[in-house]
């Protein structure tokens, strides 16, 4: 308790000195750190405390202030607060390389960041030190994403005169620096009592993720989602230091991409001639995403959930078949015909225009999700093209087909994108650790797991040496629990999944000893009942949750993280992102009395 | 191209067999519906190239896709395969669903072609008003209404509108109210109108007669639902012809919005109220203050605010108050402020001592919270401080003249712990003091009143309303909000004893569930999420027993409140699930959600995002292309 004392003390001494301003005075409410939670107490005018703010007193009242996600290797934020001004923030490139338009572009997010720390309504005081943020890149030639990538950082701040503060941050690449940059901004926080900015003054962090891919899929075919919505989207996964946004970017219902040798796969299947992306559209996004560490995946999702889009091709069956319950899990049906040669011309040709327009990712995810047997049996092309094959109409010969489109697939897109990426596909029949290995190498294949946490798919795989991405629906899938959008009732994978269940999802007590086989983690937003609309409140701030899962793997629970978090959706707010609300503002105000 | 006389005539066995055939199930519901027909012009859509290529709003870029009404539904085709190019919203006008919402009461009879017209091509003949004030706000209403047209038009890329759809006409909005003098919205206010769209020489004339001001503006709000925008011809489309007969069911049809849980800014107040008005409804809840926070400072008593507030960018100023209770009335809607007591009172009443006034309030904040209130924080008024029925008369006052609503009232009434009291007061029954606060409370309200009880005040149910209490009630005074489960004994027994009630059934009508509990990991208190589909389906007044025909339903309410809502996801959670909520309430038809009801919900989720509010789609857009795939 001492100890404490001195600290707020301290916190006092540096911010409070001068005359107390009016709204000091004004302030009815101020805040103190006892028994590690923030208490809300009344300013009376005989109090000689130090008035603390809110978030002042919670970036001291806990060892990992403000910051989300927790750093992981060693958290030392100091006492003391100092005032700074905004205006003389001065960031300092140290070592040149080819990846410094990125740095630069990253310092500016860092000033836009700085000044969204100001509520709305709020400005802050131009008054205070000078902040000089020097960037140390070892690497500067560095700016490819890749699964090794080194993402780890340092951060130092100290205070090397009365008028200044200096912050270093040093990192292996331009991402590990960025991720410094981030980590920088959450600590500075604003004084609504005071109308300051502060800055934490004596600060070490060393720092780097737990697992090296963390995403958010976005299904853009369901419905249309703006440019302008998915950077906003990839703006908010860098602030919790996120870094890959898989683009879902086809399906059965539309197909939003434009192709310059296959036009008419989008002027056949957008919904109309404005929800489409274009090459430059993409590019765009890319390159938002890579100022923003933060690599843009392409998904094209085959041979099912195809179908509009390909009319007029030949190269489908079974599309908009009824009744649909029979020939897939959604309307409307749609497979490709993988006895058709000239369909892997066609593939080749998309995955060629992905590579051009995915120019910097370093994967591919090539789907495989939810093959319908029936669908293909329901065609008797494909059934003579079986018997020719020699092969009978039963469950292990359409794994047979399966896997003969799926080599061709795989060739075509080593081709296209002319060298051997890692390829990534869903969990599915074929993926069933029973006989994956007849299919699919493991040096060439990733699975991303959509079942529950609990199936025993997950072990029997990483027995098998495969490497996995966790997206189970049982915690990941942001889509759940809203009404049923056929049929009635509330939706397949309902009830709603809250924050606190995202937050407990651990791929390491899932992997058990095959933890280095997990790459990682995606939450997934599948747009049956999702648009722009709803798109920040689904993600937002649940994906934060599982951001700090990702990134250090707690062993401690929600409630541990429950006030940080809070903050972390305030934070988001501010930025612009539209995060639902977790609990009322009261709980924020007042830490640890919303308990169960 | 035949004239309207001449189509009139010519056409008639065939006109007869398409009103029969595309508004059947609204003709069933009136005889007169003949009658309305006989006196429609019609037109057959006879000369396809006079459909063919308008101008696309996507700079050269050809539609790829027309939409064919067929056996009464939207069919998509590719546009190369057909002679006539309509998009889907123009096709989805024109076929067999009336595409209004909610779904008229009386006879409707809409024709089944288009003429285009502009926002400005507008103008207003008030015929008949029975005051200054109803004129004036007839006035406003069409404002309201042209800027909703507007918003529509700057959907339409440049001016470049290709000639062959014709010239805009111009539309003459007749409006008639012969009725009561005031323009607000109250429980004796005859809602009903008529509407009457027909073409006279080069343009069109629309004659809305209604017996109030909030009639009339509800015709203008089926005007504005039978006025679309063409992306294909870049242009808003008008039906050609068209009578609504229309009134609604229940006279209350509300959504309540809790802002003390968390704050909403007065822009997101306004945006709900707007997009309540698009749906018919007609009291805005206001749930303003709560334990957690007090947002409002009122003039009387600054105090709670002072204290009760988060912030102070979270407070809802008296003029705030006046700009939304204005808002709301140009929009045929009531404004209902609640400020809940004895109980979900909080920090905003913890000044009394340092006033010198003793405790306004006890167990404020205490601990542990689960003995003494729902959920944190806890507080409940003190009832035997007599200075808080003084502070009640200012708060109830204040009420009554910012929102000039005096003929219904809500006094709260939620969820009082008799423990928190019980730990206070040893020498009572609480129950007792509960039951003497209300006729306190109700007595402050008089006099706050101007000496008058209003007709209908308002309680939440609860152990209050439950026998042996609510025996002890006035039903000539008071009316319950009935939160209860639907299936609860208590929900029914309310209405068995005959109190005037609005249903806000926890089990269909409160919008927050289903989102995970707040407080720990567990699934909530009140989950699922209720669908559209449960929200429009809840029928409970039409049980089979015997005494719900007699029931004194005054409608229902949705109720969003906000533990887990901040203003970001304010439009998604509330529509479009209100809007299916409006429908019940003011058609009550008796079918629950079958394909048609999906269609014009869908339609009217557009109309709401057109309108600025982010509406959750009901389903992937490719539904919507191929409506009947998804059904």
């Amino acid at each position: 308790m001492w100890l404490q004392a001195i600290c707020i003390y301290t916190v006092f001494i540096i911010i409070g000195c001068g005359i107390p301003t009016a709204a000091e005075e004004h302030s009815l409410w101020r805040w103190t750190c006892e028994n590690n939670r923030c208490t809300k107490i009344r300013n009376e005018p005989e109090n000689k405390e130090p008035v603390l703010s809110l978030e002042a007193c919670k970036m001291f009242c806990d060892d990992y202030g403000l910051l989300w996600p927790k750093p992981t290797i060693e958290t030392n934020l100091g006492n003391f607060l100092s005032k700074i001004n905004m205006n003389t923030i001065d960031i300092q490139i140290t070592k040149q390389g080819k990846s410094d338009d990125l740095l630069t572009a990253a310092a500016d997010r860092f000033k836009t960041l700085v000044s969204s720390s100001v509520p709305k309504g709020f400005s802050a005081k131009a008054a205070g030190k000078s902040v000089t943020v020097y960037l140390v890149n070892d690497n500067p030639y560095i700016r490819e994403f890749s699964l090794d990538m080194d993402e780890s950082y340092e951060l130092y701040i100290s205070s090397t005169s009365s008028d200044k503060v200096n912050a270093t941050i040093r990192g292996n690449s331009f991402f590990g620096v960025r991720h410094g940059l981030e980590t920088l901004s959450q600590l500075i926080v604003y004084d609504d009592i005071r109308n300051n900015l502060l800055i934490v003054r004596d600060v070490t962090i060393k720092d780097r993720p737990v697992y090296p891919y963390r995403g958010i899929l976005l299904d853009t075919a369901r419905n249309f989602y703006s440019i302008e919505s998915i950077k906003r989207t990839i703006d908010a996964m860098a602030a919790v230091k996120l870094n890959t946004f898989h683009w879902h970017i086809t399906d059965s219902q539309s197909f939003p991409l434009v192709l310059q040798k296959r036009p008419n796969l989008s002027k056949l299947g957008a919904y109309s001639p404005t929800k489409v992306y274009t090459k430059q559209d993409i590019r765009e996004v890319v390159a938002y995403g890579l100022e923003r560490g933060v690599r843009v995946l392409p998904e094209f999702d085959a041979p099912a959930h195809v179908g509009e889009g390909w009319q007029d091709t030949g190269l489908t069956v079974c599309f908009k078949a009824e009744p649909w319950t029979k020939f897939c899990v959604e309307p409307p049906c749609g497979q490709l015909n993988p006895t058709k040669e000239e369909l892997y011309d066609y593939l080749e040709d998309i995955y060629v225009e992905m590579a051009e327009a995915f120019e910097s990712t370093d994967m591919f995810h090539m789907g495989g999700d939810e093959v319908s047997e029936r669908c293909w049996n329901s065609s008797e092309e494909i059934q003579n093209f079986m018997i020719q094959n020699r092969w009978n109409l039963d469950k292990s010969s359409f794994l047979k087909l399966w896997n003969y489109f799926q080599k061709n697939a795989q060739d075509r897109a080593y081709k296209a994108f002319g060298k051997r990426l890692p390829l990534i596909l869903w969990t599915s029949t074929l993926t069933d650790y029973t006989h994956v290995e007849k299919f699919l190498d493991k040096d060439e294949y990733i699975i991303q797991v959509w079942t529950t946490g609990a199936d025993p798919q997950i072990q029997g795989l990483l027995q098998k040496g495969y490497r996995l991405i966790m997206s189970n629906y049982d915690a990941l899938y942001f889509d759940c629990g809203f009404g049923a959008w056929v049929g009635s009732g509330n939706n397949w994978c309902s009830p709603y999944i809250g924050w606190q269940k995202v937050y407990g999802n651990s791929p390491a007590v899932m992997a058990l000893s095959y933890r280095d086989q997990i790459l990682g983690g995606e939450v997934a937003l599948w747009s049956e009942q999702s648009d722009p609309a709803t798109l920040d409140g689904r993600l937002w701030p649940r994906a934060a949750a599982f951001a700090e899962r990702m990134w250090a793997e707690p062993s401690t629970a929600w409630q541990d993280a429950e006030h940080r978090m809070l903050h972390v959706r305030e934070r988001l707010v501010r930025m612009g992102i539209q995060a639902e609300s977790l609990e009322p503002e009261w709980c924020y105000q007042n830490q640890g009395l919303c308990y169960g | 191209m035949m004239s309207w006389g001449d189509a009139l005539w010519l056409g008639l066995t065939a006109r007869f067999a398409r009103v029969g055939r595309l508004r059947r199930a609204v003709l069933m519901l009136a005889a007169a519906a003949c009658t309305a027909a006989a006196v429609l012009y019609w037109k057959q859509q006879t000369d396809d190239s006079a459909n063919r290529p308008l101008h696309s709003m996507y700079s050269g870029i050809e539609p790829q896709w027309s939409w064919l009404c067929q056996h009464d539904r939207c069919e998509r085709y590719q546009a190369s395969d057909t002679t006539t190019l309509q998009s889907l919203q123009t096709c989805n006008m024109l076929c067999a669903s009336t595409q209004l919402w909610p779904q008229p009461t009386g006879p409707v009879s809409l024709a089944s072609a288009a003429v285009p017209v502009r926002s400005d091509r507008f103008s207003l003949k008030v015929i008949a008003s029975p005051s200054r004030d109803v004129t004036k706000h007839i006035n406003e209403a069409f404002i309201v209404m042209q800027n909703h047209m507007r918003t529509l038009e700057h959907g339409v890329v440049g001016e470049n509108r290709r000639s062959d759809i014709g010239p805009p006409r111009d539309v003459l909005v007749k409006v008639s109210v012969n009725g009561s003098g005031d323009p607000r919205m109250r429980l004796d206010t005859n809602e009903s109108y008529k509407l009457a769209l027909r073409p006279s020489g080069n343009s069109l004339v629309v004659d809305i007669t209604a017996h109030s001001f909030c009639g009339a503006r509800h015709g203008l709000e089926t005007l504005l639902q039978v006025t679309w925008l063409d992306p294909y011809a870049g242009s808003l489309l008008i039906l050609e012809a068209a009578t609504v007969v229309d009134a609604p069911r229940f006279p209350y049809r509300g959504l309540l919005l809790d802002t003390a849980r968390n704050f909403f800014p007065v822009s997101e107040l306004l945006r709900t109220i707007d997009a309540m008005a698009a749906n018919k409804l007609n009291t805005f809840h206001w749930h303003v203050s709560d334990s957690q926070s007090f947002p409002w400072k009122l003039d009387s008593a600054p105090q709670l605010a002072q204290h009760g507030a988060y912030g102070p960018g979270a407070v809802y100023t008296s003029d705030d108050v006046r700009t939304i209770v204005k808002y709301a009335r140009i929009r045929g809607i009531r404004v209902l402020m609640e400020i809940d007591t004895p109980a979900h009172v909080g920090r905003a009443f913890g000044w009394g001592p340092e006033a010198g006034l003793g405790h306004l309030a006890h167990c404020i904040e205490a601990e542990p919270w689960s003995s003494y209130c729902g959920e944190p924080p806890c507080g409940q008024l003190n009832p035997r401080n007599p200075h808080i029925y003084d502070l009640l008369e200012h708060v109830y006052r204040e009420i009554i003249q910012l929102t000039e609503v005096d003929d219904i009232f809500h006094l709260g009434g939620d969820e009082v712990s008799e423990q928190c009291w019980a730990k206070h007061f040893n020498d009572t029954d609480p129950m007792d003091l509960w039951m003497e606060f209300t006729r306190q409370a109700m007595h402050v309200l008089e006099r706050a009143n101007g000496g008058k009880a209003p007709e209908l005040t308002l309680l939440w149910s609860s152990r209050l309303t439950r026998s042996p209490y609510l025996e002890r009630l006035d039903p000539k005074r008071f009316g319950v909000q009935v939160w209860g489960a639907s299936q609860w004994p208590e929900s029914r027994a309310v209405l068995d004893a005959g109190f005037r009630s609005v249903i806000s059934h926890v089990d269909a009508w409160y919008l927050d569930c289903g989102f995970g509990s707040w407080r720990d990991s567990s699934d909530g208190h009140c989950g699922p999420y209720r669908s559209w589909q449960q929200v429009y389906e809840h029928r409970p007044w039409a049980t089979e027993t015997p005494e719900s025909a007699a029931w004194p339903v005054e409608g229902g309410a949705a109720c969003q409140w906000t533990e887990q809502l901040g203003p970001g996801g304010l439009d998604a959670r509330v529509w479009p699930r209100t809007a299916a909520l409006a429908e019940r309430l003011w058609a009550d038809r008796a079918e629950g959600a079958t394909a048609d009801v999906y269609l014009r919900l869908d339609t009217q989720r557009a109309r709401l995002v057109a309108r600025g509010v982010r509406a959750a789609p009901l389903w992937p857009r490719w539904c919507s292309h191929n409506p009947h795939a998804c059904l």
